[in-house]
């Protein structure tokens, strides 16, 4: 499926739980999801690509509004609910356990391979549009392999 | 590498920066200020314990304050951004390393999860972790790592 295109949406918390002040490494678009890039930097995050274990990412939240590199983001982490926005065209299901998808700040219904999970859809996701997710994470699957 | 002396390493205020679900346990034997605290193996109604990712199994977070077997003590759960301490004296861990129980004779202690054995997950750092050291890291326990498939 074809990525969608990320454009900054207000992720319009119903709730906010942990809410953590970082800061940007890269330019953020709110709604983001954010986390710390492989080889992580203390209390620094930028768009994360990729939530399979082999990519070393680790999504933390979703970032509440915009900032560019250097500046300070105030990222909604555990026990938030947030919309995000579908890496892909392809419908996430209300349910579905959530990663950080292939396309940075986006997400991606959880492999059948090792993963960090970051939540759990709480309605469809589809395609250019955001919906929301509770954030329950990170939280690392393994397969059982 | 070898493992730590809680002990000694265990004099430190966690310094929560911030605290989310907080919960009232008996201490199931002596918890020091700092340490990550779970249930027994078989498990005992509302008592914890310092973890050591073996004999103990469900962690619920990380001790406020010392207390001694039989008394209360306040644990910082899920979401909140607390210190938690490195079990090895020469293993080092970066932001953004998922932790988790250290299955060692350093009780109360994490270590990175490995991607081999199943462990209990402790949280997230959110900062470099030296040897013997302590980093802040967000919470995110209660979740059972089942590596392995055993």
């Amino acid at each position: 499926m074809a990525a969608t295109v990320f454009a900054a949406f207000d992720p319009k918390p119903l709730r906010l739980g942990t809410v953590i002040n970082f800061t940007a490494t890269s330019a953020i678009q709110r709604g983001h999801v954010v986390g710390f890039a492989a080889t992580g930097v203390a209390w620094e995050v930028a768009p994360v690509t990729g939530g399979t274990v082999a990519t070393g990412i680790k999504p933390i939240g979703v970032a509440l509004y915009s900032a560019a590199a250097g500046q300070k983001v105030a990222v909604a982490c555990l026990g938030s609910v947030v919309k995000v926005l579908a890496a892909t065209d392809a419908t996430i299901d209300a349910g579905d356990h959530v990663i950080a998808g292939a396309t940075a700040g986006m997400v991606l219904v959880a492999p059948g391979t090792d993963s960090i999970e970051l939540g759990i859809a709480l309605g469809d996701l589809v395609a250019n549009i955001p919906n929301y997710i509770l954030i329950t994470g990170p939280t690392y699957v393994p397969t059982g392999a | 590498m070898a493992d730590i002396d809680p002990a000694t390493v265990f004099v430190y205020d966690p310094a929560p920066t911030y605290l989310a679900e907080t919960t009232d346990f008996i201490a199931g034997s002596a918890i020091l200020a700092g340490q990550v605290v779970a249930f027994a193996g078989t498990g005992v109604a509302w008592s914890v314990n310092p973890c050591n990712g073996v004999t103990t199994a469900g962690v619920v977070g990380v001790a406020l304050h010392g207390a001694a077997a039989g008394a209360h003590v306040a644990v910082a759960g899920p979401g909140s951004v607390i210190l938690v301490q490195n079990s090895d004296d020469t293993a080092t861990m970066e932001a953004g390393d998922i932790v988790v129980a250290a299955a060692t004779a350093a009780l109360g202690c994490v270590v990175a999860e490995a991607d081999t054995t199943a462990h209990y997950q402790v949280g997230i750092l959110l900062e470099a972790m030296a040897a013997s050291g302590q980093a802040y890291a967000l919470l995110t326990p209660h979740h059972y790592i089942n590596e392995g498939g055993a």
